[in-house]
């Protein structure tokens, strides 16, 4: 199979899943009872109930079959798109002459970021006004435009044929990560920083029990991180080089420190919103560094 | 691409990769698969929430 076909493939798939997530999510109390899914429900209730004890958790809550449904459906889903990732991000070099290249990769790149404020925002008012189905529906709809767009797509195919798949070439970028000191103390640091980010997965509790907020403004708070990113990596691709990238990197990872214990303390929905922003730019900065670093 | 002269004498474009057409129906179509990607990521999660919180019997569809 070559690549854009498993592109095509990986991304189809993924969207029939996401149909069948609108279909569970708009008639959720049709969902058969099975054995099956009240057997995950229960493996879900003791994963939730870990470290909290079982009386803080609403176990009435895990009863619904609809809801294992909707766990494997989307362990599915996202496994089956994962499978066409490394063909999708392979293809970009293939698709232009050698000198366009770089900008390509920097187009990808701020795409990326703007995917990553229009989606949460989108999704925000869609569950709003028409529900969760909505959502899933548009996943499928995009994936499947996709698939459309790359029909009939030409790409040269690669001059170097790869290597044998031996151990040693599966472990070849790990262990070129452990020869460059400095990409490997960067990703460190990402690693650490992504860590601290895990409170970000919290977000629609935050969202409703402590800031009160529906989804709407749930899905600013999510937006917020990418926007600060965005508008950091404008205002640095503006500004004088750094001089001390050790120091700032340092900065910025202190920095994203604080503004998330801020916002871990915060009863205020613009105050967490503006905590959020604030450690986009501080990504933003971390994210600026990699890049000089690359360019070296 | 129309471009006629080698790289090392055109001036330097970013906007060049958008002209070519392969690259841009690829650019299109991973914007639009990343937008829903991301919205599906925000309503899994509220979704997810939604549902544990509340008791059964009382569907939640938004």
């Amino acid at each position: 199979m070559n690549r854009r076909r498993l592109i095509q493939v990986t991304l189809g798939g993924s969207a029939l899943v996401s149909v069948l997530l609108a279909v569970v999510s708009a008639w959720p109390e049709r969902v058969p009872a099975w054995a099956v899914l009240r057997w995950f429900d229960a493996g879900l209730l003791r994963v939730a109930s870990l470290g909290t004890g079982a009386g803080a958790v609403n176990a009435a809550g895990f009863e619904r079959p609809a809801l294992a449904a909707v766990f494997i459906l989307l362990l599915l889903d996202q496994t089956i798109r994962t499978l066409g990732t490394p063909a999708r991000a392979s293809i970009v070099p293939l698709l232009l002459p050698r000198e366009r290249i770089a900008d390509a990769i920097t187009w990808n790149s701020s795409s990326f970021e703007l995917t990553s404020m229009l989606g949460p925002t989108i999704a925000g008012f869609l569950i709003a006004w028409l529900g969760f189905s909505a959502v899933y529906l548009l996943d499928a709809v995009t994936a499947f435009a996709m698939v459309g767009l790359l029909q009939g797509i030409t790409y040269r195919e690669p001059e170097q044929k790869p290597e044998p798949r031996t151990w040693r070439t599966l472990g070849a970028g790990a262990s070129f990560i452990w020869r460059n000191k400095e990409i490997l103390a960067a990703s460190g640091l990402d690693l650490f920083a992504v860590l601290l980010g895990g409170a970000v997965a919290l977000l629609p509790v935050y969202a409703d029990r402590i800031l009160h907020v529906g989804p709407i403004g749930l899905s600013w708070l999510r937006a917020a991180p990418s926007i600060g990113a965005v508008l950091m990596a404008m205002w640095l691709t503006h500004s004088r080089p750094m001089r001390r990238p050790g120091a700032t990197m340092l900065w910025a990872v202190g920095g994203f420190g604080v503004v998330i214990t801020i916002f871990g303390l915060s009863h205020w929905y613009w105050l967490s919103f503006a905590m959020l922003f604030l450690s986009g730019c501080q990504l933003g900065r971390l994210g600026r560094l990699h890049e000089l670093k690359a360019r070296e | 691409m129309s471009d006629s002269h080698s790289a090392a004498e055109a001036p330097r474009d970013p906007y060049a990769a958008l002209r070519v057409p392969a690259y841009r129906r690829y650019l299109i179509g991973n914007t639009l698969a990343n937008i829903g990607r991301q919205a599906l990521g925000l309503v899994a999660t509220w979704q997810i929430y939604r549902w544990t919180e509340s008791a059964p019997g009382t569907w939640r569809t938004g």
